[in-house]
């Protein structure tokens, strides 16, 4: 189980991911983190609380940063 | 491709980087943008060692290493790149001129020299010393998923290269393209690994549950191509899959750029990442076939069409494609360079060529003009001015700018002042000025000793100096120009000057046509 929810963290908005981010969850992950992303493009992501990933799960992190990466984004 | 060729383009370029890093290094204080200073030297090392790699050159590699990995921090201002580091980072240029000169000459390295490498190494390490873990995680961002990569040079390990591009419903199917990369680390050890995410698909054109990561990963492994192939046996249906084998040839690599989905630039990044290739590699690599093609003309390019042929079983078309793309990057590259290099020989040659074609066309224009057919005389009128144009063209490719001469005694003054205790500034006029390079080669032993004797006996030590009311820094001249059809070097110093009934004897002797001209400040 995956849960995702909003914080804060010295003013900056974050997104707690807890739980686990495999292919499983990444379809409904899509859309909170997309709509999220959309919200506040300086995303920060907590991702302390996940205890599992697999591949489905660092190609979603990877995905809007792709276009990023060579700038050195943070995420 | 001839590798040995391949090898002495890799020491010239080489020496081009060394010159240009010292350069760097000598002007540092004048440069107007330090930061890209610094980048440009990194890049220089990097690409040196990149390519020592490839030529398994691992003494270069594993000594570039450190240097380079000294002047990345200095990139990501965690060092302060000051006097002592420049000093340092000549002797590792000096280090590395070396070991290029020893490569050239087919000889190895003398116990000096690697105690000298040993040495410099030590310093090195020093500025790198625990900071390590400094790196803030998430501040370097290529290389994420990397082991230790800038600790390791996998450029100078024989690694295998395999290289995934996963069916996209490989996810669905199950399978966890991750468990393929742990058991691997279970083979050997995974040098670099670089997530390919060009094909990941923007927003909302995105299924998270499809797999659109391609693999770049560099394992040392003693495993052979079988074991590997086992690895990915239950993925291999609808993915792209490529083991490059350890000491592979640029081609391979090069033909891994053609085959992927990803544009060249980006995958040729990536490779170079990994450290098996260089994008300096991959134009040399490039260059060197497209002057095997014109020389050979067809053999070459059906030569490539073939391993095309062979590895991959692809139809012709797909293989004309294929040479299409190729043909397009190297318009590309040879857009970006700007200078040809030509070797001495063929210069030569067609100075002389054109030396009795100016004769030819002289004598066919006088018996023209004795036959009194007016329409030939006019004909060979027209050749003869071609001819002549031919002729100052070809005269002046042999030019070049006296410049890079002058800017290497930078680099003397420097140590040679530093050796001797006395502030000396050196300054160059008419760097532009353009002269045979034959001449301009013979001219800088000589200039040297002059230059050397100026700061030797002419520059006098900062106390005489303050006592006979000069400044304290010395200032020596190097000034080329244009004057009446000749061109005029003059090494100038604000020194004491000559004794004169000695000079007088000594110059007319040896170089009557230098100028020396005792300088009063």
């Amino acid at each position: 189980m995956l849960e995702i929810e909003p914080a804060t963290h010295d003013q900056k908005p974050v997104l707690r991911l807890t739980g686990e981010l495999t292919i499983y969850a990444v379809a409904e992950a899509k859309g909170l983190l997309s709509e999220a992303l959309d919200r506040h493009p300086a995303l920060n992501l907590n991702l302390a609380g996940v205890e599992e990933m697999d591949t489905a799960g660092v190609q979603l992190l990877l995905w809007r940063t792709a276009r990023r990466w060579w700038k050195c984004s943070t995420f | 491709m001839d590798f040995d060729r391949a090898k002495q383009t890799y020491i010239i370029e080489a020496r081009e980087l060394l010159d240009s890093m010292e350069d760097i290094l000598l002007t540092l204080d004048q440069q107007s943008d330090p930061q890209e200073a610094v980048n440009a030297m990194f890049r220089a090392v990097h690409t040196i060692k990149g390519s020592a790699g490839l030529f398994g050159l691992d003494g270069i590699v594993h000594f570039s290493h450190a240097a380079e990995s000294v002047l990345d921090r200095a990139r990501g201002h965690q060092l302060e790149f000051g006097g002592d580091l420049v000093a340092l980072m000549l002797e590792v240029h000096d280090h590395l001129a070396a070991l290029i000169t020893s490569i050239a000459t087919g000889t190895t390295d003398s116990a000096g020299t690697q105690n000298e490498g040993g040495r410099i190494q030590a310093r090195l390490q020093s500025y790198l010393g625990g900071g390590l873990a400094k790196n803030a995680p998430g501040a370097q961002s290529a290389a994420i998923l990397a082991a230790p990569a800038g600790q390791q040079a996998s450029g100078g390990r024989d690694c295998w290269h395999p290289s995934i591009r996963f069916n996209p419903d490989v996810l669905r199917n199950g399978m966890d393209p991750l468990s393929f990369v742990r058991y691997l680390a279970t083979l050997g050890e995974i040098v670099h690994l670089t997530p390919v995410i060009d094909q990941l698909p923007e927003r909302d054109a995105y299924d998270p549950e499809e797999c659109r990561l391609g693999l770049e990963i560099e394992l040392d492994t003693q495993a052979d191509r079988a074991t590997l192939e086992d690895v990915f046996e239950f993925v291999r249906e609808g993915s792209l899959i490529r083991l490059i084998p350890p000491h592979s040839r640029m081609e391979a690599y090069i033909q891994l750029i053609r085959e992927l989905p990803e544009e060249d630039r980006y995958l040729g990044e990536l490779l170079v990442a990994g450290g098996c290739l260089t994008a300096h590699e991959l134009e040399v690599a490039l260059k060197l076939q497209h002057n095997e093609a014109s020389e050979g003309g067809a053999v070459q390019g059906r030569m490539l069409g073939t391993i095309v042929i062979q590895e991959n079983a692809v139809p012709p078309p797909v293989v004309a494609v294929a040479l299409e793309k190729q043909k397009k990057f190297q318009e590309r590259q040879a857009q970006e360079l700007k200078v040809v290099k030509v070797s001495a020989d063929k210069l030569d040659r067609l100075v002389d060529l054109v030396g009795e074609l100016v004769i030819a066309g002289a004598s066919s224009h006088a018996k023209a003009g004795r036959s009194g057919d007016a329409a030939l005389l006019e004909a060979t009128v027209v050749v003869n001015k071609l001819v002549e144009e031919i002729r100052d063209n070809a005269l002046s490719l042999r030019m070049v700018k006296i410049g890079e001469t002058f800017s290497r005694f930078r680099r003397i003054v420097r140590d040679v002042s530093k050796e001797l205790g006395k502030a000396i500034e050196l300054q160059i006029h008419g760097a532009e000025t353009e002269l045979d390079k034959t001449i301009v080669e013979k001219l800088s032993d000589p200039l040297m000793h002059i230059v050397r004797n100026a700061i030797d006996h002419g520059i006098e030590p900062a106390d005489l100096r303050r006592a006979r009311g000069k400044p304290e820094s010395g200032t020596q001249t190097l000034q080329a120009g244009h004057e009446s059809g000749s061109i005029v070097i003059e090494v100038s110093d604000d020194g004491g000057g000559l004794d004169k009934e000695l000079s007088s004897e000594a110059w007319s002797r040896r170089a009557p046509n230098w100028v020396t001209r005792r300088s009063s400040t």
